[in-house]
C-alpha cells in the first residue's frame, strides 16, 4: 500500500497513516444533529471526509465508515441543561419529534447524494442506541468516573484528570477550563461546571426519554459517539473525524469517556 | 471553518444559507443559483483545514473553473490518437498521487488538473500531441482523479443526455399518433394521447401538428 500522510489533531502535526488491521480502515465521523435543513456547515466536512472514504478506497483498503445521525441528546446551545434541539422543533410544528428527525435526516442524506456524497457504511442512530448507551454509562460508573446526582449521572472531569489528561485533543488543560467557567449557582445537580452528562433525568414535559436504572432519561449529547464507535469500529479504530467546532468539547468530551470506559487511552 | 464574506455562518447574521437556497439561489445574497457540483468544486479547492470564505464571486469563479475541467473532459474524448507524445502523462499521475498522499491536497491535484486542461485544449487545437497508449492512460488518470477521488460529476453532460433522449422519443411517439389520426385509427390515437398524459407530458394538436409540454 501506499504511503501516506493525514494530520493528526492530537498530536498537531502529519503522520504516515497506518491502519491498526492492514487494508482494513475504521472511520467514524459525526454526522448532522436532524433538526433543520442541511446548510453550507454540513456541506465541508461531508465533502472533506467523503474525499478520504473515495481516496482510501481508491488505494486499496476496505474501509469502514460510520456516520451517525444524531435525533436525541442534543441541546440547545450544545450545553447539559435545556431543550432537545429535535424536541423543540418538533413542539414548533406540532410534531412528533421523530417524524422531526426522519424528515431532516431525508433532507440531508437528498443534499448529500446532490453533493456526489458517497452513502456511509453504516449510519446509525443515537436513539436506535440506547441500550449500550447505557451499558457505557454503566462502565464509566464502575470505573468510578460518573456520579449520579438527582437521577442523572455525570462525568466526574476533576477524578478522570487525575489519572489521565482532560483537553489532549483541544490543548486545555483542566486549571484553564477552570479559569474559564462560571462557577455554579446551586441550582445544578453537577458537582462542577466542567462535568458533562452522561445520562439525564427527563423533567416532567421533556417527551424523549427512555428508562434506565437511574431515572426515565435520555442520553447526554457525546455518548452516543463512544457508544456507536465502539459498537461497530471496536475499542480502537484508525479515524475520527468531524468539523472543527466539534473538537471542544463534543470530540474531547467523547475521548475521556471511552478512555473511561475501556481503561486505555 | 467557514465563513460567508469573512463573517461567521450565523442564523442572527442573516447569512446563513442551506444547500437548498445555494441550489435554488433563493436566499437574499446569492447573486444566482449554484449547483450541487459547483459547491463540491469550491470545497475541494481549498485545503480541507484551511478557512473556505463563500462569495458569490469565489463561488462563480468555481462554477468557470468547473465548467473549463469538465469541458476538457469531454475534449479529450474527441482526440485523435498521433504518431508521438509531447507530453508526459505520467507527469499528471505523479502530481495527484502526491498531493492525495500528502494530507488530502485536493487543490493541488485541482492545480495539477488544470494544468493537464491547458495541454489538452492545445492538443485539440494539434499543438500538442498523444500516441494512442499514452490517450488511453491520460484518460485513465483523468477519470480517477476526476470522478473516483474528487467524486465530481458532469452536471451538464447528465441534464443534456436526459432532455436529448425524452424529445425525439416523444416527437417519435406523436408523429406515430399523427399517422394513426391520418388512417382514422382513432383507438391507437387517443392511447398513444392517453398514456403521455398519464406520465406527466401534456399534448396539443395543433392545425399543422401537435405541441407538448411537461406537467
Amino acid at each position: 500500500m501506499e504511503t501516506i500522510v493525514l494530520y493528526n489533531t492530537l498530536t498537531r502535526r502529519k503522520e504516515t497513516f497506518e491502519p491498526l488491521n492492514p487494508e482494513y480502515v475504521g472511520m467514524y465521523v459525526c454526522g448532522p444533529t436532524v433538526y433543520g435543513d442541511p446548510h453550507l456547515g454540513h456541506a465541508r466536512p461531508a465533502v472533506t471526509f467523503d474525499l478520504l472514504f473515495r481516496y482510501l478506497q481508491s488505494l486499496g483498503y476496505k474501509v469502514r465508515y460510520v456516520r451517525n445521525i444524531t435525533d436525541v441528546g442534543h441541546l440547545e446551545q450544545d450545553a447539559d441543561d435545556g431543550e432537545d434541539k429535535i424536541a423543540k422543533k418538533a413542539r414548533l410544528e406540532q410534531l412528533e419529534p421523530m417524524e422531526i428527525a426522519h424528515y431532516y435526516t431525508e433532507r440531508y442524506r437528498d443534499a448529500m447524494r446532490e453533493l456526489g456524497v458517497k452513502s456511509p457504511s453504516i449510519e446509525p442512530h443515537a436513539s436506535g442506541h440506547i441500550i449500550e448507551q447505557i451499558e457505557m454509562v454503566k462502565r464509566i460508573l464502575d470505573a468510578g468516573y460518573a456520579y449520579e446526582s438527582n437521577g442523572s449521572i455525570y462525568f466526574d472531569v476533576e477524578k478522570y484528570n487525575k489519572d489521565y489528561h482532560y483537553g489532549r485533543l483541544s490543548g486545555r488543560n483542566l486549571d484553564d477550563i477552570v479559569t474559564n467557567t462560571r462557577e455554579l449557582d446551586g441550582q445544578s445537580d453537577k458537582h462542577h461546571s466542567f462535568d458533562f452528562a452522561l445520562w439525564k433525568k427527563a423533567s416532567p414535559e421533556h417527551i424523549m426519554r427512555w428508562p434506565s436504572p437511574w431515572s426515565d432519561g435520555f442520553p447526554g449529547w457525546h455518548m452516543e459517539c463512544s457508544a456507536m464507535s465502539t459498537k461497530y469500529l471496536g475499542e480502537q479504530f484508525d479515524i475520527h473525524g468531524g468539523g472543527m467546532d466539534l473538537m471542544f468539547p463534543h470530540h474531547e468530551c467523547e475521548i475521556a469517556q471511552s478512555t473511561a470506559a475501556l481503561g486505555k487511552d | 471553518m467557514i465563513t460567508i464574506n469573512g463573517q461567521k455562518m450565523g442564523k442572527s447574521l442573516g447569512n446563513f444559507i442551506t444547500l437548498e437556497q445555494l441550489f435554488t439561489g433563493s436566499h437574499p445574497i446569492l447573486a444566482q443559483a449554484y449547483t450541487p457540483m459547483t459547491i463540491r468544486f469550491f470545497v475541494l479547492q481549498a485545503h480541507y483545514r484551511s478557512t473556505l470564505d463563500f462569495s458569490n464571486e469565489a463561488l462563480q469563479a468555481a462554477e468557470k473553473g468547473l465548467d473549463r475541467l469538465m469541458k476538457a473532459v469531454e475534449t479529450l474524448g474527441k482526440i485523435k490518437a498521433a504518431e508521438k507524445s509531447t507530453s508526459d502523462v505520467n507527469d499528471l499521475e505523479r502530481r495527484c498521487k502526491e498531493a492525495m498522499a500528502d494530507d488530502l491536497n485536493s487543490p493541488m491535484v485541482i492545480s495539477a488538473l488544470f494544468d493537464w486542461v491547458r495541454i489538452i485544449n492545445q492538443a485539440a487545437e494539434g499543438q500538442q500531441s498523444f500516441t494512442a497508449a499514452d490517450l488511453e492512460s491520460l484518460k485513465a488518470i483523468v477519470n480517477r482523479y476526476v470522478f473516483d477521488i474528487l467524486g465530481l460529476r458532469n452536471e451538464k453532460a447528465a441534464e443534456a443526455g436526459g432532455k436529448d433522449m425524452v424529445s425525439p422519443l416523444v416527437e417519435m411517439l406523436l408523429n406515430m399518433r399523427m399517422e394513426a389520426k391520418a388512417a382514422k385509427d382513432w383507438a391507437t390515437s387517443d392511447k398513444i394521447r392517453d398514456n403521455l398524459t398519464a406520465i406527466g407530458i401534456r399534448v396539443k394538436d395543433r392545425k399543422d401538428g401537435f405541441d407538448w409540454e411537461i406537467e
